[in-house]
């Protein structure tokens, strides 16, 4: 039996609230897979729409790294990696009726195990910025 | 494709459409349509064969079910999509990306196969006819093809359906089968505009709920 | 008229760059359009404002999916330095009656000129009458009907002064508190004229042949209203009143598929004319302190 890959991702602050110009300060890693198996790593910073209308996405920050790209000192892709980007000014998080804006870390791993084709993990980390309630009209 | 989230204090509605649309939704057998049957028999036969059904009545959810079987039995197979795969309004597929398609693999499945023109279905058909390649299409109304299998939205199906919605996002039955059965003497076989009703029926009860709180 | 072979070749190379740089643009539009990976369009985004000559995308990338206000094309108040634009009216299905009733009376007279034609070339003899009244009769018939519905679309559109609205600022911040003034002019007698602060969530799903735009109302607020009173050329409507933006709105957002707009909405009832609704736009923009707008990002990722 073989376990699917564990992906973590830590934030710094604890309540994952921040504002507007703050640095976001994310470290991931991964467990649960062989090194040799792990084909590449993305890590993004993006908001997502969610409701009744189709989803749209914005990427603010965006890396990727293959075993080719990596550092020779250090070619592990599971290894623990650090990033910090400053979010922008908007669009903040919002809880509407029909529509919602969520932020999140979401990091996406291509795997490929013994005789099997190439598949595809992500782990996204919600946070708020600056969260907006629905308007009580 | 594995995702796994953790979003933080927002509470999450069991019937948006990032969960309800097209593929995203597990197949539900309705009584008289098992996958792993329909499975054997396009090994078996090999077929050119269409999924009738109308908006949301599973006919995505079918075609990555039986992908997914293919797959487990080593079967070479695509899902192409008439017109991208999200939010399938992307340009219309080439005869010619479908005839290398139908090349690459032993089985292709083409979802929304009547969003393509004319001339590009009956050159598809006719291709998959003449070179003896299988071929799986889904559509509203019929190409002329062998039906596989014709998808219907019955009272049960929709209400396994609108429970396993619920019951996927860990939350609460908040639309219950009274309301199901409510809905669907509504809307009948349109299991999309059922859907939405339900988006608003969760979303005004649990507002209701955390105002009297 | 020939002209110089020259001035010809000019003219040809012009033609043909304008529709060589239409292409370019349309190729580049459907790159940053099109399904690419996320990685690859990110990167195109964030170079894309190199080529900008406007100060648009610097705008666009210090407020990321805000409306931005084009201060070129926003239209200078009178009594107030700003004049909303029309949201909504019926302009789309004016040209819709009036394209249709060209049509048909471009084809009414077609048939006319033909039949006049075909009687004269036969000498009144053997001359069939019945080809030209049939499709005659009809195309005269939509002509007139297209033309009465014409004439009533433009009676209202021309009889009534648009109401103007003109905000004291723009764009508008959660909890500022505006000031509005109306005006409109004409020769009516109202019956009330109701003006609303308003804002929506528009959400649109698409799925193939399967499309629908759902609005929905998330905030109505009355901000005026007036009953029973007259305007005249010399005595126009003018009043200004204040709106406040609550306090924990939330800022315009604009993505493919999904809205957050802000808006004042009139209601007006006229006499004659029944009632009349008009949508003008606000620019809510997130409070925030002017910030640099390079973002700062530390993406070399590196081991711990």
């Amino acid at each position: 039996m073989q376990f699917d890959p564990l992906i973590s991702i830590r934030l710094d602050l604890a309540d994952r609230a921040y504002q507007s110009g703050d640095i976001l300060e994310c470290e991931y890693q991964i467990d649960a897979v062989e090194s040799d198996e792990m084909h590449s790593v993305e890590a993004a910073v993006l908001w997502y729409t969610s409701g009744k209308g189709d989803e749209d996405q914005g990427i603010h920050y965006y890396q990727r790294e293959t075993r080719k790209s990596r550092h020779l000192d250090q070619p592990d892709l599971r290894a623990l990696t650090h990033f910090a980007t400053t979010l922008p000014n908007s669009p903040f998080s919002y809880e509407g009726t029909n529509l919602k804006i969520q932020w999140c870390v979401r990091v996406r791993i291509l795997v490929q195990r013994d005789g099997q084709t190439l598949r595809e993990y992500i782990h996204d980390q919600g946070f708020q910025l600056q969260r907006v309630p629905l308007l009580q009209s | 494709m594995d995702r796994n989230q953790a979003i933080v204090g927002v509470s999450v509605n069991p019937f948006e459409t990032r969960w309800t649309k097209p593929g995203q939704m597990t197949f539900l057998p309705n009584g008289f349509t098992s996958v792993s049957e329909l499975a054997a028999q396009i090994i078996k036969d090999t077929p050119r064969c269409e999924i009738l059904g109308e908006h949301g009545v599973g006919k995505s959810s079918l075609l990555r079910a039986l992908q997914s079987q293919l797959e487990q039995q080593s079967i070479s197979n695509h899902l192409a999509y008439a017109c991208g795969e999200f939010p399938h309004d992307g340009p219309p597929l080439k005869f010619a990306e479908v005839k290398l398609l139908l090349q690459e693999s032993d089985v292709l499945f083409v979802d929304g196969f009547e969003k393509l023109s004319w001339w590009t279905r009956r050159r598809i058909i006719r291709y998959a006819e003449k070179h003896a390649h299988s071929l799986i299409i889904t559509c509203h109304q019929t190409q002329r093809l062998p039906s596989l299998v014709q998808l219907a939205a019955t009272e049960t199906l929709v209400l396994k359906l609108v429970h396993s919605l619920q019951q996927a996002q860990q939350v609460e039955q908040v639309v219950s089968a009274s309301d199901v059965r409510e809905l669907y003497q509504r809307f009948g076989n349109n299991v999309r505009e059922l859907l939405f009703a339900c988006y608003d029926l969760y979303e005004q009860r649990t507002r209701q709920k955390t105002s009297s709180l | 008229m020939n002209l110089p072979s020259g001035v010809a070749s000019w003219l040809l190379g012009i033609v043909i760059l304008s529709f060589v740089g239409f292409g370019i643009q349309g190729l580049v539009t459907g790159l940053l359009g099109s399904r690419v990976g996320d990685g690859l369009r990110f990167s195109l985004t964030q170079n894309a404002h190199r080529f900008d000559l406007t100060q648009k995308s610097k705008a666009a990338r210090r407020l990321p999916n805000v409306p931005i206000i084009d201060t070129l094309l926003m239209s200078p108040g009178s009594t107030q330095p700003w004049r909303l634009p029309v949201t909504t009216g019926k302009s789309i299905e004016i040209m819709s009656v009036i394209a249709f009733f060209a049509t048909w009376t471009v084809v009414s007279l077609f048939l006319v000129a033909y039949s006049i034609n075909q009687y004269r070339a036969s000498n009144h003899s053997g001359w069939s009458w019945w080809l030209p009244t049939l499709s005659l009769l009809p195309s005269i018939g939509f002509a007139v009907w297209s033309g009465r519905m014409l004439a009533r679309e433009l009676k209202n559109q021309i009889n009534i002064d648009p109401l103007i609205v003109e905000v004291s600022h723009q764009p508008i911040y959660p909890g500022q508190t505006i000031d509005v003034a109306i005006s409109q002019g004409g020769a009516l007698y109202v019956r009330s004229l109701r003006l609303f602060l308003v804002c929506e969530e528009v959400t649109s799903y698409h799925q193939g042949t399967d499309v629908r735009t759902e609005t929905l109302e998330i905030l109505r607020e009355q901000l005026f209203v007036q009953r029973r009173f007259e305007i005249t050329s010399k005595a126009p409507l003018a009043e200004t009143f204040t709106v406040t933006i609550p306090q924990d709105a939330m800022h315009s957002f604009q993505s493919n598929f999904n809205y957050l707009q802000w808006r004042i909405v009139s209601v007006g009832r006229y006499r004659e004319y029944g009632e009349i609704r008009r949508g003008f736009s606000l620019v809510v923009h997130p409070p925030i302190e002017d910030v640099d707008d390079t973002n700062i990002s530390s993406g070399d990722a590196h081991a711990v």
